[in-house]
């Protein structure tokens, strides 16, 4: 049992050590390798989140604090997040939410690529009033569009800024076209993840890190807040996958397996882990049973017949039978003290007399082999 | 004295020692015995000269289709001169009754008699009569036939303590049967008994008696319950499985002259006591496994009793 722990735990840390070394680049390419027809093609990105927190803490909550965000104001951020999230979702999205919002509204408008869709937008724009019909229809043929695939996300998210800036200077609540930005750049940030853009986004988001650190003369308070931000360990400098990260990983993938066969290994591993001669040298055991054992490991290195943990004493004899020669006798009786002790329950001196005869006439020689 | 009528045995039948021995286990452990082979391979004879060697009352039924349950216990018929109905016993009051083709009778027929197996005793219109100890029915089947037969359901199947497989002889044993074959025929119809009832019920007591260290009934439980666990397992084995092999593996123990069990005995009867109890996953059926290959494979994977 406890051989089964001992190669657990050591698969266990060669996996755990093969994922320190390994870039968080190869997560994402593992992941898409591993891809099972009739599941999704990527992970969701909570799930997603969940494993790059788990090699990267602040790579992690970078992520899950873009998907936390209710607000376009919450995504821009002006912290060393806020630099850290810009850069994130310019990459993965080619939203940069921050100049969107600085755009003037002629702007916005040459970013809307759909003519038609544009020239509502400007329609309602130029109106002083605010018809309630014609911003539906707006809002109907700008998600239509989006449907279409003719409108990109940018120019969605730019098309709902204009129509929240003309609701806004009309006093109309505007938070709710602002929970559409949010979620479409939220919809961005998944289609980026399946599309592997992640993986560009997290090699830069390092070099991001680094340039934070120095460039935020608020850094230090802002650590705080930062759960251990150790850039240079997110490993993404290094080599995408060496030989002896490889090497590691396989070794690890082999100890794992050796874990879950256990049982068909078991006299192997015990063999390599010498629990039977652990067994031998345990003091605790009587003397029929400890000569005995003695006397299997004596018999195993002379013929090269190993006893398996499956193998009983008598079909063990029956193995080594023809090989023994005058040793055989020796063998048998200290077979035979074995099984009165271990199953009929005979105690006494006379037969640990007769199994320590025997062990010595079989440890001594005996007739000869 | 129960060694005796092993080697009696084998002295008329050609290797048919492990099969004896496993019939003569399964009267000792005070259960049943199906015998599953081909035609011609000697079930009905090897059943016979065990029965013949114990002398116990023997009897033997053929089943067909149109047999009746009162065919095989018996009925109340009217005396004329008494005036009276009486009791005519049937063939299943006997120490060791074999049932010939088990699977050829109707279902109806079988339940009949499986339940007399299990409860040991009959009920003939409303009167129940316990059936003389020891009893045995050792009943055969073919396995290939198809047509005009009605397979034992599983429920039943495990009424049999053990089911064991009569296959071909080796080659030389195949030869001395074709050289001694008029011999033989004599020989199992001219047995006489080496051991009498009381006797027999002697060594009832005597294998119950049997001791079974701790650790053994560890093993026989890993066994079970590797079973359940198997891939190619749909249903595994059940604790009446496990009471069937400890059963039998004291009884194997008692033949051997030992007063004691072994990992050796387990493993003597863990096929015929647990093969015809777990079915496997049809897919593992079609391509051909069967349930003594992967009772093997659990037995050369179960760590026996250490150290």
């Amino acid at each position: 049992m406890y051989v089964r722990f001992l190669v657990l735990g050591l698969a266990f840390l060669l996996v755990l050590s093969a994922f320190q070394a390994r870039s968080q680049s190869d997560i994402v390419s593992s992941l898409e390798d591993r891809h099972t027809p009739g599941f999704p093609a990527s992970l969701d990105l909570g799930s997603l989140v969940d494993l790059i927190k788990a090699t990267s803490p602040q790579l992690g909550e970078a992520l899950s604090r873009i998907l936390e965000c209710d607000t376009l104001e919450c995504l821009e951020g002006d912290t060393v997040y806020g630099r850290v999230l810009g850069e994130l979702m310019s990459n993965l999205t080619s939203i940069d939410v921050k100049e969107l919002r600085s755009m003037s509204d002629s702007d916005l408008l040459e970013l809307v690529d759909d003519t038609s869709l544009r020239a509502a937008l400007e329609a309602l724009n130029t109106t002083t009033g605010l018809d309630p019909l014609a911003l539906s229809s707006v809002l109907e043929a700008i998600e239509e569009a989006r449907s279409k695939g003719s409108l990109s996300p940018q120019a969605y998210i730019a098309a709902l800024e204009l129509l929240k800036r003309i609701l806004e200077r009309r006093g109309e609540d505007s938070g709710w076209i602002e929970r559409r930005q949010v979620e479409a750049v939220r919809e961005a940030l998944m289609e980026a993840s399946r599309s592997g853009l992640l993986q560009e986004a997290i090699a830069k988001l390092g070099n991001v890190y680094a340039q934070a650190q120095a460039w935020s003369p608020s850094f230090e308070g802002g650590q705080s807040m930062l759960p251990k931000l150790r850039a240079p360990e997110a490993s993404i400098s290094l080599p995408r996958m060496s030989v002896d990260v490889l090497l590691l990983a396989l070794v690890a993938l082999l100890a794992a397996i050796a874990a879950f066969n256990a049982a068909r290994l078991a006299p192997f591993l015990e063999e390599l882990t010498g629990r039977r001669g652990a067994l031998e040298s345990a003091s605790s055991l009587p003397l029929a049973l400890k000569l005995y054992w003695g006397a299997v490991r004596l018999v195993e290195r002379a013929t090269g017949v190993t006893m398996s943990n499956s193998t009983t004493h008598r079909e063990y004899l029956g193995e080594v039978s023809g090989k023994l020669g005058g040793l055989l006798k020796p063998f048998r009786d200290l077979t035979e003290a074995y099984e009165l002790y271990r199953f009929a329950g005979v105690r006494g001196e006379e037969l640990e007399a007769k199994a320590r005869r025997a062990y010595n006439e079989l440890a001594g020689g005996g007739g000869g082999a | 004295m129960i060694q005796r009528v092993v080697e009696a045995a084998t002295g008329i039948l050609v290797e048919r020692e492990g099969e004896v021995k496993l019939i003569l286990a399964s009267l000792l452990a005070r259960g049943h015995v199906l015998l599953e082979g081909v035609p011609g391979v000697a079930k009905t004879y090897t059943a016979k000269v065990v029965a013949s060697l114990l002398g116990l009352s023997f009897k033997r039924i053929q089943m067909t289709p149109d047999l009746l349950p009162g065919d095989i216990t018996g009925g109340f018929v009217y005396d004329q001169r008494s005036g009276e109905f009486k009791l005519r016993r049937g063939p299943i009051f006997a120490n060791i009754l074999l049932v010939d083709e088990i699977n050829r009778a109707s279902p109806r027929t079988q339940s009949a008699l499986l339940e007399a197996m299990q409860e040991r005793q009959v009920t003939i219109e409303g009167v129940t009569i316990p059936l003389e100890e020891p009893f045995m029915v050792i009943a055969t089947q073919n396995p290939v036939e198809f047509e005009g037969v009605f397979p034992l359901p599983e429920a039943q199947l495990d009424r049999f303590l053990a089911r064991i497989l009569v296959d071909y002889p080796s080659t030389k044993g195949f030869i001395e049967i074709l050289r001694r074959a008029d011999e033989i025929e004599e020989a199992v119809a001219s047995v006489k008994p080496i051991m009498s009832r009381e006797e027999v019920l002697e060594a009832i007591r005597g294998a119950s008696s049997v001791k079974v260290e701790d650790s053994i009934y560890e093993y026989v439980a890993r066994i079970v319950e590797e079973t359940r666990r198997h891939p190619s397992v749909r249903l595994g084995g059940s604790p009446r499985a496990g009471i069937a092999i400890v059963r039998l593996a004291r009884a194997w123990a008692y033949i051997d002259g030992r007063s004691y069990v072994i990992p050796d005995d387990v493993k003597a009867v863990a096929i015929p006591a647990l093969s015809h109890r777990i079915i496997l996953n049809p897919e593992y059926e079609v391509e051909g496994l069967k349930a003594e290959v992967v009772v093997k494979e659990i037995l050369g994977k179960v760590p026996v009793p250490r150290p």
